[in-house]
């Protein structure tokens, strides 16, 4: 009388909730299952990190395509910089001829005076820019000679002092030469310089553009 | 029965096993006495009676009877959930229904295998199921309806009729009841055993209990819609008759029921939930399966052992004993 009037679809859903061998199924099931927890939980994660990445990934991509895009109209800005930044080692190279005579005249003690200034340029290097070649100086000679009274004081020594504060910083003097004094009481004196140029010329008087010319 | 894998997985009672049932090893049976007016329910554990309630018709989300409409309140706890709380149960509950049904909601009747063009079991029960007019010729329901076939015992039968057999019990109760109590069951978060009408329970416990030997018995089930009158002989049942009329009337028809069978000599038994009517109790010369002769029959009364403080507490109505057999019989 076991199982009266009770449909089969019931009787079976019983024997499964309580037959031995299904218990012990179910048993082995749930403990499988529960084996693949810790891999789920890897792939899982493994899977939130891919997607992440592939995330940041296209991100990127789509980053790197704006910057691109973005980037084609500065390449001819660029090249034209860089035609510009040839020209760097010859701009720097030049020095102010005029500042350079400011310079030595407003250095110039009352008590002596110039015979004559030599400017000479030497050490070249080749630099090619565009449209030729140019010959740009490593280092500028000065020569200055003149004549100081004598019993005035070291003039020359003055004269030196003052304008070694305007050359560039690694210049220097070389040679100095003094002869005797002569018979209308003037000395005659000569100083050598090795300027090095460094494009920073502000001590020669030359001054910063604020706002540049527009031409 | 369907069983496979894939049915199996499909239905993986998931939440069961999860809640302990994996390795409970015993759970507690709920039977229920289902009649009209009183209604009962015996909750045993491990064959030991821990709970008995003498009516529990008026609970709500009470299992369902045959014919009453559910009210279908909603309840924050569940009734059997409450009656293991009470008795200090736990578990999933199975279910034995045991209802009086009335005489529309039960078909019972013993057939003559030479009146069945059926050879088995299960082309009898196929037959009935396609069309229970092929088998009962008076047959006017138009319900559907779950069926059993018994032999003479109230034995399952199974296969190809045994040329030994002459007579087989049909027994059918409504398919929508036995759904009703399916889903209840579910609802409950229990299974249920089986579906036993009482006056089933009542042959099947006569049979087996009370040795009537080549003596026949009548035995008289007094239940709330109908009186069956059953001859019992040599453990088999040769005649089944159901009465809509009041008791003392189906037992008046004991004697004349007798000549017709030439039975010399024959006891009188009747069985009934309630007090015998005082009408029938006056004229009955029989026994009635009452206390002290059913405390006899089954050894014992019925012991309630309390699992709260251990105290224990006896009862000899018919109904607690039938409930206690029907247990031992089923789990």
């Amino acid at each position: 009388m076991k199982h009266l009037f009770v449909s089969d679809e019931r009787v079976v859903q019983q024997h499964y909730r309580r037959g031995i061998i299904f218990r012990l199924a179910g048993a082995l099931i749930l403990f499988t299952a529960f084996l693949q927890v810790p891999v789920l939980l890897l792939a899982g994660f493994s899977w939130k990190r891919y997607h992440d990445e592939q995330s940041t990934r296209n991100d990127l991509r789509a980053e790197t395509n704006n910057l691109q895009v973005a980037n084609r109209p500065l390449n001819d800005i660029r090249r034209k910089l860089d035609q510009i930044r040839q020209w760097e080692p010859i701009v720097r190279n030049r020095l102010p001829i005029s500042g350079l005579l400011h310079a030595i005249e407003d250095s110039m003690p009352a008590s002596a005076v110039l015979d004559s200034i030599a400017i000479e340029s030497e050490q070249f290097e080749r630099v090619p820019v565009a449209g030729g070649i140019f010959r740009v100086p490593g280092n500028y000679r000065l020569v200055l000679q003149g004549l100081e009274r004598s019993g005035d004081g070291d003039a020359a020594q003055a004269l030196a002092k003052a304008l070694q504060k305007c050359l560039p910083s690694k210049s220097e003097l070389v040679h100095t030469d003094r002869m005797e004094n002569r018979a209308d009481g003037f000395v005659q004196f000569s100083l050598q310089y090795s300027i090095k140029p460094d494009g920073n010329y502000f001590g020669l008087g030359v001054k910063k553009i604020s706002e540049p010319d527009t031409l | 029965m369907g069983y496979s894998l894939t049915h199996y997985i499909r239905n993986f009672p998931l939440r069961y096993y999860l809640s302990g049932g994996l390795v409970r090893a015993e759970e507690p049976v709920v039977s229920f006495f289902l009649a009209p007016e009183k209604s009962a329910a015996l909750l045993t554990r491990r064959h030991q009676v821990i709970g008995y309630e003498s009516d529990i018709s008026n609970l709500p989300d009470a299992p369902p009877i045959a014919g009453a409409g559910g009210e279908g309140l909603g309840v924050q706890r569940s009734f059997s959930a409450k009656l293991l709380a009470r008795w200090r149960a736990k578990g999933s509950p199975r279910f034995i229904f045991a209802p009086d049904l009335a005489s529309y909601d039960f078909y019972c009747n013993v057939h003559n295998l030479n009146n069945l063009r059926e050879l088995g079991a299960e082309s009898l029960l196929e037959a009935l199921h396609e069309e229970p007019r092929q088998v009962i010729g008076s047959w006017d329901e138009p319900r559907s309806f779950r069926w059993a076939v018994f032999d003479s015992g109230v034995e399952p039968l199974r296969g190809l009729f045994d040329r030994r057999i002459q007579q087989v019990l049909i027994i059918g109760i409504p398919a929508d009841y036995c759904e009703q109590a399916e889903s209840w069951s579910e609802a409950q978060q229990g299974s249920l055993f089986a579906v036993i009408p009482v006056a089933v329970a009542c042959l099947k416990w006569f049979c087996e209990m009370i040795p009537t030997g080549h003596q026949a018995a009548f035995l008289l089930l007094l239940l709330s819609h109908s009186v069956v009158l059953a001859v019992v002989q040599n453990q088999q049942i040769v005649l089944l008759r159901q009465y809509l009329e009041d008791a003392l009337l189906a037992y008046q028809e004991i004697p004349p029921l007798a000549d017709e069978l030439r039975v010399e000599a024959h006891a009188v038994y009747v069985w009934s939930a309630g007090p015998v009517p005082e009408e029938l109790a006056r004229h009955l010369a029989g026994t009635e399966l009452a206390g002290e002769v059913l405390q006899q029959i089954n050894g014992t009364p019925v012991s309630i052992r309390r699992p709260s403080d251990g105290s224990i507490t006896e009862a000899n109505a018919p109904v607690p004993h039938l409930l206690r057999w029907l247990e031992g019989r089923l789990a």
